[in-house]
């Protein structure tokens, strides 16, 4: 199956990862303060997606470099 | 051994042997001290000459100062991989199924696709594939035989193919070939973790080193 050659699709399955992961924060967020602060949780999903986004970025660029060239 | 150490002009590293079902050699050690672990699967695939020309590999990244670098990318990677190996664990432990339960499984795929990103990242980094070419060309001059090189490795990774033993993904650059295996979608990850270079792109190159021999 050449879909599961496909290292892209892996990054990609990571990322819902971390999104799953902010979705338990949140979760937590809204329980402890017993309201939904839309400020607060834009603020939380904001800083999070910007700090995933930069890592995976990173990694996509070196994985791209390292394994492309190896025909994966 | 002895011999080997004594071409390459290193000390003689210490050898272990390990029970393990996959055919596995790889060399530990920092600051100098150097040991060689062999796993019993390996000692019972190769003849005597084949381990000959694996252990000359191993001794060639030892003379190449690889084997520092790998052990540490190993700790770190290693530990990073295994936390999804222990969210498995504490899967079945919570009572969400057996190994092959979709659920554990699931909660496994879940936290590799935290983990094994970094984990990749450290070994992609820190570990260059040009190294295993270096190490194979290393081993044909101190053993004069390409062609067993190329034959013990074929043989390794045929038997790893008939075979695929789950081993920890951030550990993979310190063996002879890739053992990681994509069998399916819960797998996925493990494409990442792959340093080394293709058995082709090794065979042209240890043919071209045969002829400079």
């Amino acid at each position: 199956m050449d879909l599961l050659n496909k290292w892209k699709l892996s990054l990609l399955f990571s990322f819902v990862s971390y999104s799953i992961v902010l979705f338990g924060i949140i979760i937590l967020d809204v329980f402890w303060i017993r309201d939904f602060d839309f400020q607060k949780v834009s603020m939380i999903t904001g800083i999070y997606m910007a700090f995933i986004i930069l890592v995976m970025v990173i990694e996509f660029i070196v994985f791209r470099i390292k394994l492309d060239s190896r025909g994966e | 051994m002895d011999n080997l150490s004594k071409k390459a002009e290193i000390s003689t590293p210490d050898m272990y042997l390990f029970d393990y079902p996959l055919p596995l050699i790889f060399t530990v050690g920092t600051s100098g001290k150097y040991d060689i672990a062999v796993s019993s699967e390996a000692m019972d695939l190769f003849d005597k000459s084949e381990l000959e020309t694996m252990l000359a590999r191993e001794i060639g990244h030892i003379r190449n100062g690889d084997v520092p670098l790998n052990t540490i990318v190993a700790l770190f990677a290693g530990s990073f991989a295994a936390v999804s190996t222990l969210a498995l664990w504490g899967a079945l432990f919570m009572g969400f199924g057996q190994k092959y339960d979709p659920a554990p499984r699931f909660i496994r795929f879940l936290s590799m696709g935290l983990v094994a990103p970094p984990a990749a990242l450290v070994a992609q980094l820190l570990v260059a594939c040009s190294r295993e070419h270096v190490a194979d060309e290393t081993a044909v001059e101190l053993t004069g035989n390409s062609q067993m090189l190329v034959e013990s490795l074929e043989r390794l990774k045929h038997q790893v193919d008939l075979n695929p033993v789950g081993v920890n993904p951030g550990h993979a650059h310190m063996f002879p070939l890739n053992v990681l295996h994509v069998t399916d979608l819960y797998d996925i990850h493990l494409l990442l973790f792959n340093t080394h270079p293709s058995m082709e792109s090794r065979s042209n190159r240890l043919k071209e080193a045969s002829k400079k021999i």
